[in-house]
C-alpha cells in the first residue's frame, strides 16, 4: 500500500511539469534552405550529438520532430547545417574555414573549448541567447531562447542563428584561454546599443589566420591577431553574404549581409573599417 | 503474534525511499543526457542540394502574384539571382506594381524580415522613381516595425539587448533608395547628414558614394554634411567576393593608421588559459 501510494506521488509530480513552448512556425527562408538537404536522419543525429542538444530541456521542443522546422530543435539543425556546408572555403578571401566554424559552434572538448551543452530555454525576454561560462562542478553551457525561434520575430532567421551559436561558442574559447567572457556595457564609443553588447574589433587580413587556426591568438601588440565574440559573429556573416555555396538561398545571403553590416556598425566600441558586399539589390 | 512496528519518530522516512528513487532518476537521466566523450567526430558528407522533382518555375512580378513572386524569389539560389532580375525588368516601369510593392512594404507588424528585404532589393532592382516617397516614408517611420514583445519583455530592463532590426530594414531602404537614383540620390544624402540612427546613416553614406562611382565630389558632398565624428567612415572598402585581397587589406590597414584611435586595446586576461600557438598567414 505504502509502495503504490509512493509511485502515484511520483507520477504526478513528473504530469505536473510545465511543457516549454516557443511561438511555433517557420518562414520561406528556412524551409529554402531545408529543401537543400531534406530530412537528413544522419544529419540531425550528428547535430544532436555534436551540438550536445541532449538536455532535456529539447524534449518539448521538438527532439523528437527532428525534421520539423516550425520547432526549436529542427531550426538548430538547419543553421547547423548552414555553418558545417554552407561556404565555398574560398582559401584566399574567406575569413575562416568551415572546419573552424563548425569546431568552434560544436560542443565537444577540442582546441576552441572545453565541453558544454546546450538548453533550449523558454524565456520571454527579448536576449536572443546566452552562455555560461566557468560554472562550479558543472558542464559549461549555453542556452537558446525563444526570439532564435518565435515565427515573426525578427531573430528568426537562419542565418542570424547560425551566428548566434558561433558568438556563443567563442564565450566558451574564452573561457579555456584565459580571457574575459562579458561584454562591454552600451552605449560607448562607436557601439550604440543599451546593455553588455559591446565588444572590440581586432582587424586582421584575410590571410592572417591561415585555415584551422581560428582558436588562436597573439597578443603582442606589435601584431595583434585576436577575436571577440560578436567579431566572430559578422566574419561569419560576411563569409555567408559573399562567400557561400552557389545553392544557398539569396534570402540567407542577404539576410547575413544586412545583420552583419548592422553589428558592424552598432556593436563595436571601436570604429570597423569596413563593410560587406555591395549597396546593390541583386 | 509479531505486529510491525511503524516508525513513529520519524514520519517522513516513509516518503524518503521513493524521493530517492525519483532524485536517482532523475541523476542517471542527466548523466544519459550528457555527450558521449567521443572523438570530435566530423559531420555527415553532403553530396550537394537533394533535386527537386518540381523546381519551381519563375513568377512573373505583376499586381496580382507579388506574393508567389516573393515567396519565390526568396528561394532562388544565390548563384542564380539573375533570373529574379529577368522577371522585373518588364514590370520596372510599372507604376501599379511599384504601389502595390509599396503598401507592402509600409503594412507593420513586418512578420518576415527576410520577406521584406527581398521586397526592398525588388523596388530597388526596378528603378521607378514612384518608389523613392514611400522608401522616404520606410526610412523615416519611428513607429514599431515588429509584432509586440511579450509583457515579460517589454519590462525587461534595457540591461539585456537585442540588434535593432528596424535600423537594418531602414539601412536597407536607404542603400535602395540611393540604387534608385535620380531624386534619390540627395534623399539618400539627408538620410548620410540627418537620420538618427548610426547604422541607417552608414549605410546611406555607403550607397550614396557606390551609386555615385565612388567619386572625389561624392566624398566631398559627404563632408559636407555628414557628422564630424562619421566623416572616417566615407569611402570604407567593401569586402566583396571578387575583390583584390590585397588591396582591401591595404586600405583597411590604412584606415586604422589614419585613425590610431579605433585602434583596440590589448584583451584582458581574467588566468592563466591555454596557448596554443600564434597564427600563421595563408601562402597566397
Amino acid at each position: 500500500m505504502i509502495l503504490v501510494r509512493s509511485i502515484l506521488i511520483s507520477g504526478l509530480l513528473l504530469v505536473a511539469l510545465p511543457a516549454a513552448a516557443c511561438i511555433d512556425g517557420t518562414n520561406t527562408q528556412e524551409t529554402a534552405l531545408q529543401a537543400q538537404y531534406g530530412c537528413w536522419r544522419d544529419l540531425y543525429l550528428w547535430v544532436w550529438q555534436a551540438y550536445a542538444l541532449t538536455d532535456d530541456s529539447w524534449n518539448p521542443a521538438g527532439i523528437s520532430d527532428a525534421c520539423n522546422v516550425a520547432l526549436p530543435f529542427a531550426k538548430v539543425v538547419n543553421s547547423a547545417f548552414l555553418i558545417n556546408y554552407g561556404l565555398t572555403d574560398n582559401y584566399i578571401p574567406q575569413w575562416h574555414s568551415t572546419e573552424d566554424y563548425s569546431s568552434s559552434s560544436r560542443a565537444a572538448d577540442n582546441r576552441f573549448h572545453g565541453p558544454f551543452y546546450q538548453r533550449f530555454i523558454l524565456y520571454n525576454g527579448r536576449s536572443e541567447a546566452d552562455s555560461e561560462t566557468g560554472r562550479f562542478a558543472a558542464r559549461d553551457r549555453t542556452n537558446l531562447h525563444c526570439p532564435l525561434f518565435d515565427v515573426g520575430n525578427p531573430s528568426n532567421d537562419v542565418a542570424n542563428r547560425a551566428s548566434v551559436m558561433v558568438h556563443e561558442s567563442w564565450h566558451h574559447w574564452q573561457q579555456k584561454h584565459g580571457f574575459n567572457t562579458s561584454h562591454m556595457s552600451g552605449p560607448i564609443g562607436s557601439c550604440t546599443v543599451s546593455g553588455p553588447a559591446c565588444d572590440w574589433y581586432y582587424f586582421h587580413g584575410s590571410g592572417a589566420f591561415d585555415f584551422g587556426q581560428l582558436d588562436r591568438y597573439d597578443i603582442n601588440p606589435q601584431h595583434l591577431l585576436f577575436h571577440s565574440p560578436y567579431q566572430v559573429a559578422v566574419e561569419f556573416d560576411a563569409d555567408v553574404a559573399e562567400e557561400a555555396q552557389p545553392w544557398v538561398p539569396v534570402s540567407v545571403t542577404q539576410q547575413a549581409r544586412a545583420i552583419g553590416n548592422s553589428r558592424l556598425s552598432s556593436q563595436f566600441r571601436n570604429a570597423v573599417g569596413y563593410r560587406i558586399g555591395n549597396p546593390r539589390p541583386f | 503474534m509479531r505486529t510491525k512496528r511503524r516508525s513513529t519518530h520519524f514520519p517522513f522516512l516513509r516518503f524518503a525511499c521513493p524521493i530517492a528513487i525519483l532524485a536517482a532518476s532523475a541523476f542517471l537521466a542527466s548523466c544519459a543526457s550528457l555527450p558521449p566523450r567521443s572523438a570530435d567526430d566530423a559531420p555527415p558528407r553532403f553530396a550537394g542540394p537533394i533535386p527537386q522533382p518540381k523546381p519551381p518555375k519563375p513568377v512573373s512580378l505583376t499586381v496580382q502574384t507579388i506574393d508567389a513572386f516573393l515567396g519565390w524569389a526568396q528561394t532562388v539560389p544565390v548563384s542564380q539571382t539573375h533570373v529574379i532580375t529577368q522577371q522585373i525588368v518588364p514590370a520596372a516601369g510599372n507604376d501599379q506594381i511599384v504601389d502595390a510593392l509599396a503598401e507592402q512594404l509600409l503594412k507593420f507588424p513586418v512578420t518576415d524580415i527576410s520577406r521584406h528585404l527581398i521586397l526592398l532589393s525588388t523596388l530597388g532592382e526596378m528603378r521607378n522613381a514612384r518608389a523613392i516617397q514611400p522608401l522616404i516614408r520606410f526610412i523615416s517611420y519611428t513607429g514599431p516595425m515588429f509584432p509586440p514583445l511579450p509583457e515579460a519583455a517589454q519590462k525587461e530592463s534595457t540591461f539585456i539587448s537585442v540588434l535593432d532590426y528596424r535600423a537594418v530594414l531602414q539601412a536597407r531602404a536607404a542603400e535602395m533608395l540611393a540604387y534608385i537614383g535620380g531624386l534619390g540620390l540627395p534623399a539618400t544624402l539627408d538620410i548620410a547628414s540627418k537620420h538618427p540612427t548610426r547604422e541607417v546613416r552608414i549605410a546611406a553614406i555607403d550607397a550614396y558614394l557606390f551609386n555615385n562611382s565612388d567619386s572625389e565630389d561624392a566624398k566631398a558632398a559627404l563632408r559636407s554634411v555628414v557628422p564630424p565624428s562619421e566623416r572616417a567612415l566615407i569611402g570604407l572598402p567593401r569586402r566583396t567576393k571578387n575583390r583584390d585581397q590585397k588591396a582591401f587589406d591595404e586600405r583597411v590597414r590604412a584606415f586604422y593608421e589614419q585613425h590610431p584611435e579605433e585602434i583596440p586595446p590589448v584583451p584582458d586576461f581574467k588566468h592563466t588559459g591555454q596557448l596554443r600557438g600564434v597564427p600563421t598567414p595563408r601562402e597566397h
